[in-house]
């Protein structure tokens, strides 16, 4: 156990990036985004960042191969995967929501490499939680602001400082790199600073839980509320985009001349041609089935696959829904309605 | 806005009444206080559901599109408008998207909307009421009442208005709000990124575009985005790749700007939306102020009969490919 | 090597199947490896490079040795990529996915096989692995239709190589024809009624468009099928193939993974998002 140098997470963060390639909250353009760390302190009062840092695991788009020739003399090449990296700042829930994503991605027979190559390559430090967000609900879907689940090294800021502790191998490694940041915690006491972190007033939390509503799937596939709520989405991909847990991915050729890289991307389910099929047959064709499925995958479908919800409660959802499709208000009114 | 919420019932509910409308588009109660989420008023006892108020400033116009396409053939739309939702309502109406008689507006005009995250940051937490006055807001919180200037939290869009109530109405609520002179600062976020050197602007461009998610909001949400098949999904040809590389979200980006020129009718829903903040206004409004100053409009967001890129005429002076002038 | 990434392939024959050539058999080799073993019912990936990929249902049946067998009728992009594809053209491979028919469930039950058009891919597999470990299976009996004589796949198997094997009776219906054809004209559902079969001891196993399924389905219940008794496969948009992707999902069954057979008993459960 160790305490950040000063009080202050920025030499810690300088001497990360010494020999590592740091990734951290930034502001950018007033935004606060998960991205490439550029010598600045942490942003103030940051609770989560509007990207989540999944996309260090699971870009936005990526090549998978390139190749050369369509139908004559192919020759396929994989693409190399990036360095490793260092997630600073990460917040609890973003942590679990990785940790999430592997046991899909990285579960039995197919396990995904290039997801599983940057997951080990990938030292997440966590930043437990002082103080719950406006949208924040994490406690309500099993997780907890001081939660390490998925992380490395645990941060836990308290009145003298910040405490540190590594979870795993690769974190403690980290850690020693970095000496020069670090004062040795004397007096620190690790258990009660995460136990302030775990206690934190989280009022959304603490009004409604998913855990009534999920028992009897078919009530829930059957309940009036998804036509209602669905009347006013917009068919847009934001809700997918932002969550930290959504892995859906698609596959897509581009070809240039003679070359093309086949790339895998993200996708949405809410996209109106997310399941359309040749012959325009399309299994979801409306807002209503499309909202239902994103919530039941959620509620239902993950749990019954994972035995755990497919949310980690971040509220980027809640929050950037134009039209207020909110996962807690859906719940609630399926507590009702069902 | 209490006694305006009073009266838009009053209208929604003899609207439905005389049978005029089938579904009546506008506010309603949201999970959060400040986030009212638009409904679909499908008959009259629902009627009391609906709410306007400081924080109701959803876009709404776009829904017109599918609700056009879900309802009878005869029946009739209501919908409750501001300036904004007005000009959305025009776009759709010039591009043929929907017909005028098919619509019941209730026009409002509108003071200017609060932006729930300004008022946030200002009161430490998200007010339950707001009153927009002349030149202030008064926000009011569960323990005190703070007065703050109209600049620090109506949303952005609402400070470069110019147009409080819609031209078009069948019905207005409360005073029309006189149509402001054209903002002088209007487009000073333009001006500005002019001055700077190509480079630099190219980097803030590639900044912003790096950040976009592709997640169509701003599409979906755009009153002048009504195409059949966007060009943007089309398969083949295909001008838009799915990689996100920075050269196709330049691609992207422009194409989206640029088959909107001259339409935009400068209602900010795009921006709005945006989860990650691109600055998609810059783009509209560097088109606007060209056509503006290509073409001698004042008012280049406006949608009229002879739009300077809108406009169809068998005289083109550019003429007609083929016979099609004569048909 | 990531499972999202396909092998070459080299495709040896193509065999139109129906006059139109809207079907075609599609002979193929992987370049650099042996062709990987399968069962009856499972689906590769098949990539045109620079076009795209599509789940497609093995029509051969595993040989040691032997190339693997796809029949495609051109239905979108990517298949009709696969259809202007000549001998000798590499397209890429990647499987065997999905889980497959019960074939050792089923020794010595008799058999009921229902398909439509195309949908007699998959159940070729079914059948010519049948036919080889003949004495492992009770009466099997095959009722297929298609649009009009000319839509009929694999004639060769079914009017020479299928009705000399002892024990297996075919049953063939189109929906119209002209006067070279002296067969049944009705559709499947109502010829399969008409025949009527008795559901004991047997599996029926049906695969064919969407529509047909379900006019089958109602016309086997009420033949007396039970509903576990009913097999059928689904198609539905893949992507991955491996369970990853999240496209396929019915309710919390993965069709790539979980599927594509499933009994009509595990689809009532189901939602019907298909
Ligand atoms: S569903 Fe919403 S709240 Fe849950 S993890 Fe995803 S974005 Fe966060
Ligand atoms: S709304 Fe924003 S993130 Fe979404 S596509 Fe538009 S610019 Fe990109
Ligand atoms: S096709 Fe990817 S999960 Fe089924």
């Amino acid at each position: 156990m160790k305490m950040a140098a000063a009080g202050s997470l920025l030499p810690l963060m300088e001497a990360l990036s010494e020999s590592n390639d740091l990734w951290a909250p930034i502001v950018e353009d007033g935004q606060v985004v998960f991205g490439r760390w550029k010598g600045e302190s942490l942003p103030d009062n940051y609770r989560v960042t509007d990207n989540s840092p999944k996309e260090l695991l699971l870009p936005q788009t990526e090549s998978l191969m390139r190749f050369e020739g369509v139908y004559d003399q192919l020759d396929i090449k994989e693409e190399p995967i990036e360095g490793p990296k260092v997630a600073f700042g990460v917040r609890p829930c973003d942590a679990a929501a990785l940790d999430l994503i592997a046991e899909v991605l990285g579960s039995d027979d197919y396990p995904d490499e290039r997801f599983g190559q940057r997951k080990d390559s990938t030292t997440v430090v966590t930043l437990a939680c002082d103080e719950a967000g406006e949208h924040c609900f994490c406690r309500a879907v099993g997780g907890s602001p001081a939660s390490d689940r998925g992380s490395d090294i645990m941060i836990y800021p308290t009145d003298e400082g910040y405490l540190l502790r590594a979870v795993t191998g690769a974190g403690q490694d980290i850690l020693r790199q970095c000496e020069s940041a670090l004062d040795p915690a004397e007096g620190g006491d690790v258990e009660s600073a995460a136990a302030d972190c775990e206690d934190i007033e989280m009022p959304l939390a603490e009004e409604i839980s998913p855990d009534g509503v999920t028992e009897d799937w078919h009530r829930v596939f059957e309940s009036p509320i998804w036509e209602q709520l669905a009347g006013r989405c917009r068919s847009c991909g934001i809700c997918g985009y932002v969550c930290p847990t959504c892995y859906c991915f698609a596959l897509f050729d581009d070809l240039r001349g003679n070359s093309g890289v086949r790339f895998r991307g993200w996708d949405s389910c809410q996209f109106e041609d997310y399941l359309l099929m040749a012959g325009d047959h399309n299994p979801r064709p409306t807002e209503t089935e499309r909202t239902r499925q994103r919530f039941m995958h959620k509620l239902h479908y993950f749990v019954s696959r994972w035995g755990e919800y497919g949310c980690v409660g971040c509220g980027r959802c809640a929050d950037k829904c134009p039209v207020g499709i909110h996962m807690l208000a859906a719940i609630k009114e399926l507590e009702e309605v069902v | 806005m209490r006694q305006l919420q009073k009266q838009l019932r009053q209208e929604a509910e003899d609207a439905f009444a005389d049978g005029h409308v089938e579904v009546f588009i506008g506010y309603q109660e949201g999970f959060e206080r400040a986030r009212p989420v638009p409904v679909f008023v499908r008959d009259r006892e629902s009627v009391q559901e609906m709410v306007l108020n400081e924080f109701s400033g959803v876009s709404l116009s776009k829904y017109l599109l599918r609700e056009a396409e879900r309802a009878q053939e005869d029946a009739s739309i209501g919908i409750v408008a501001r300036g904004c939702d007005g000009l959305g309502i025009e776009r759709l109406l010039y591009d043929q998207c929907i017909s005028r008689e098919q619509l019941y507006i209730v026009g409002v005009g509108c003071p200017g909307v609060v932006d729930p995250e300004k008022a946030a940051q200002l009161c430490g937490e998200i007010p339950v009421a707001a009153e927009v006055e002349k030149q202030q807001v008064v926000l009011q919180t569960s323990s005190e009442e703070l007065t703050v200037a109209k600049e620090e939290v109506l949303r952005d869009k609402c400070l470069k208005c110019d147009d409080p109530t819609p031209r078009i109405y069948d019905a207005l609520l409360g005073e029309e709000i006189q149509r402001g002179p054209v903002r002088q600062n209007r487009f000073d976020g333009v001006e500005q990124l002019e001055a700077v050197s190509d480079d630099e602007r190219y980097e803030f461009w590639v900044r912003q575009f790096d950040r976009c998610l592709r997640c169509f909001a701003c599409r979906n949400v755009c009153p002048a985005c009504s195409c059949v098949t966007c060009s943007l999904e089309e398969e083949e040809p295909q001008w838009l790749k799915r990689s996100t590389s920075s050269s196709e979200q330049f691609m992207f980006h422009f194409t989206r700007a640029y088959h909107v020129a001259g339409r935009c009718v400068s209602c900010g829903a795009c921006e709005e939306v945006c989860p990650v903040g691109v600055p998609l206004m810059l783009l509209n409004e560097k088109l606007l102020k060209d056509v503006g100053e290509l073409f001698e409009e004042p008012s280049p967001h406006l949608p009229s009969e002879t739009e300077p890129l809108g406009e169809f005429s068998y005289d083109d002076p550019e003429g007609w490919r083929g016979e099609a002038g004569q048909s | 090597m990531d499972p999202l990434v396909p092998e070459v392939a080299t495709i040896r024959k193509i065999t139109p199947e129906t006059a139109s050539a809207d079907v075609k058999t599609f002979e193929v080799q992987p370049d650099e490896s042996e062709v990987f073993s399968y069962e009856p019912g499972q689906y590769a990936m098949l990539s045109v490079f620079g076009v795209g990929e599509c789940p497609v249902s093995i029509t051969s049946t595993y040989e040691p040795g032997a190339p693997l067998e796809f029949s495609i009728k051109e239905v979108g992009r990517v298949t009709g990529a696969l259809h202007e594809a000549q001998v000798g053209h590499k397209i890429g491979v990647r499987g065997p996915y999905g889980n497959h028919f019960p074939v050792k469930q089923w020794q010595g039950r008799r058999l009921l096989f229902i398909g439509g058009g195309i949908g007699l891919a998959p159940l070729r597999s079914l059948i010519n692995y049948c036919v080889r470990s003949r004495e492992n299976f009770g009466e099997l009996q095959l009722v297929y239709g298609a649009r009009s004589p000319k839509d009929l796949c694999f004639k060769e198997e079914l009017f020479d190589n299928w009705p000399e094997v002892s024990g297996m009776q075919v049953h063939l219906t189109v929906d119209a024809a002209g006067d070279d054809w002296d067969g049944e004209v009705a559709l499947v559902p109502d010829f399969l009624e008409e025949l009527s079969f008795s559901p004991d001891d047997t599996i029926a196993v049906t695969c064919g468009p969407p529509i047909m399924i379900r006019f089958t389905i109602e016309a086997l219940k009420r033949m007396g099928f039970a509903d576990h008794k009913i097999v059928t496969t689904l198609e539905i948009k893949m992507q991955c193939g491996v369970g990853n992707c999240g496209r396929c999902n019915i309710g919390d069954k993965y069709v790539c993974v979980d599927g594509p057979v499933f009994t009509y008993q595990e689809l009532s459960s189901l939602p019907q998002e298909y």
